[in-house]
């Protein structure tokens, strides 16, 4: 019997992060779906259930304020956010937006997994 | 006591000239011999004549004062009406008694009617419920600056924000103190109202640079802590392409913060007008081309296309010119829409090298016209970070333009696009001073 992966939704604009990310993430034996931006991730959304979010607050053409408002707006709250943020006080940040959790930018490794253990298996490596 | 000094200053000289008169006036009659019929009649000239003379004296001395009276109260209220603060008299009536220009513009009241008038019903009628605290919330009147120095304080700078009649909201800085006082009882409170608007708009702008600043420097170093601690774990299990393509990431990562830091160094030392150019010669028409074909790799679906002599030597610093065409021609591509078309033109026009950076983008608005190279200022806020920038690219190009003895602007249209252009001296001069 086969297990399938848990999928977590990558929102990052910056193409290196988002690269980094996502080797990070498939090391941990989890699945990943990237997007630049919050429009993009929502039409990711019609095709997709991840498991869980990792959302960027600052990127263009849709943020990550208007992204959450419109994601809740549509599916509610089933899919739990993880605000990911280089910006000053992320913890206001995820309140902000009513995420589940909050890690801020730069990050290390051990404690952006053991958040994400909360809402999905991760293997840590 | 200058009360007491000015009344001594005029009665003095009547008090000498009277006391001299009496003294030696009948010692005059004396000395003339006359008879007792002649003595009445002289005595009476004498007297009428020292009434004559002395009150003439009096108007003298009079007049004197109150021309020095005068002159200082025209002095001083020229001064307070070329003030460029507000100033407002308030008596302890709660009337205004009296305003200076810049609060009859401040305030938008209408010069050509009663000032003091007008501004009694602004200042205790509308402002009592369009005074705010900055932080929001109503200023109460028993908190404003007037009622406390009418009750003896004196209030310096306090912050208040007010929402004027015609819908513009203006930042003001109010001091107030007792003007003059009657029996021990203030009787009047001068406010000094300056608007901080413009001050309180530049600090946004630099707390909102400083936030992007530490965001754009937190976006590179991320991806290098989370490379390293993947290398670190996993490096060993991973095959060389794979390796290699990691640590090549993280060295673009670390050249983009040092453009980063380098721009900010660039930036405080343009403001102080300390920044110090590198020249030398090169070719401006091949590094426009390495440009444009960078840029053009990524900008898709954005087409970049370069209008240019084969060679144009140009005697600049090389590196701060990549980075001014850099960044115009991010910028062209940040603010292109889906299919826009940029084109870079170069010509020589008489002793100068003149660049173009064309889009068919979203053009400049109006009311951002006069800022596009204001320090931090930042376009289009939603745009913002998709290629990343502090808002100080074209501040700091044109600092680097103009230190190279060039110009820099531009012309928009919204909706049709902008063309931004700068000028370079051409050729190699020895004679430039190399570091000015």
């Amino acid at each position: 019997m086969t297990i399938t992966a848990d999928i977590v939704l990558v929102i990052e604009d910056d193409p290196s992060l988002a690269a980094s990310m996502e080797m990070l993430l498939r090391a941990a034996q989890v699945e990943v779906l990237s997007a630049g931006n919050g429009l993009e991730a929502l039409q990711l959304l019609e095709h997709h259930k991840p498991d869980l979010i990792l959302l960027d607050m600052k990127m263009p053409i849709m943020d990550g304020w208007e992204f959450a408002k419109l994601f809740y707006q549509k599916y509610g709250h089933t899919i739990p956010i993880i605000v990911l943020t280089a910006a000053e006080n992320a913890g206001k940040r995820a309140e902000e937006i009513q995420a589940d959790d909050f890690v801020s930018k730069p990050f290390q490794i051990d404690e952006l997994l053991k958040k994400l253990s909360r809402f999905v298996r991760v293997e840590i490596f | 006591m200058p009360i007491a000094r000015v009344a001594l200053k005029t009665v003095l000289p009547y008090t000498v000239f009277a006391s001299l008169w009496i003294v030696f006036s009948d010692k005059a009659l004396e000395r003339l011999g006359l008879v007792a019929e002649q003595m009445t009649t002289f005595s009476i000239v004498k007297g009428l004549f020292f009434v004559l003379v002395t009150s003439l004296l009096l108007l003298i001395l009079i007049r004197g004062q109150l021309r020095a009276i005068i002159y200082s109260e025209e002095q001083l209220n020229s001064i307070i009406s070329h003030l460029p603060d507000a100033i407002v008299l308030i008596s302890k009536a709660r009337e205004v008694i009296h305003v200076n220009e810049a609060a009859k513009t401040l305030f938008e009241i209408d010069s050509t009617a009663n000032a003091n008038l007008e501004m009694t019903k602004f200042f205790f009628n509308y402002c009592t419920y369009s005074l705010t605290h900055p932080e929001g919330g109503p200023i109460e009147s028993a908190e404003r600056a007037s009622e406390r120095a009418l009750n003896g304080e004196i209030i310096r700078n306090m912050p208040s924000v007010l929402h004027l009649p015609s819908g513009k909201t203006i930042h003001l800085s109010v001091s107030a103190a007792p003007a003059s006082m009657q029996e021990n009882q203030i009787q009047t409170v001068a406010l000094a109202i300056r608007d901080v608007s413009e001050l309180r708009r530049l600090e946004g702008l630099r707390d909102e640079f400083l936030s992007n600043a530490a965001h754009d420097l937190k976006t590179p170093l991320s991806v290098i802590k989370t490379n390293t601690q993947l290398f670190h774990r996993l490096g060993e299990k991973w095959d060389s392409t794979k390796r290699t393509a990691l640590l090549e990431s993280t060295d673009r990562q670390c050249d983009k913060l040092t453009t980063l830091i380098e721009e900010l160094l660039d930036s405080a030392a343009s403001s102080e007008g300390m920044l110090r150019l590198n020249r030398s010669s090169f070719d401006l028409a091949r590094m426009i081309r390495e440009v444009s074909a960078n840029l053009g790799a990524i900008a898709y679906p954005v087409n970049i296309s370069v209008e240019s002599p084969d060679r144009l030597e140009v005697f600049a610093d090389q590196q701060r010119i990549e980075r001014v065409l850099t960044n115009l021609l991010q910028n062209a591509v940040k603010y292109s829409k889906d299919t826009g078309e940029i084109t870079v033109c170069l010509r020589a026009v008489a002793s100068q090298a003149r660049i173009e950076v064309r889009d068919t983008g979203i053009g400049i608005s109006e009311t951002d016209k006069h800022r596009v190279f204001e320090r931090y200022f930042q376009g289009n806020a939603r745009a913002h970070r998709q290629l990343g920038g502090m808002g100080l690219g074209l501040h700091l190009s044109r600092q680097i333009i103009e230190a190279h003895g060039g110009k820099m602007n531009y012309t928009s249209q919204l909706g049709v696009g902008s063309t931004f252009y700068f000028t370079l001296p051409l050729g190699g001069s020895p004679d430039y001073d190399n570091n000015r």
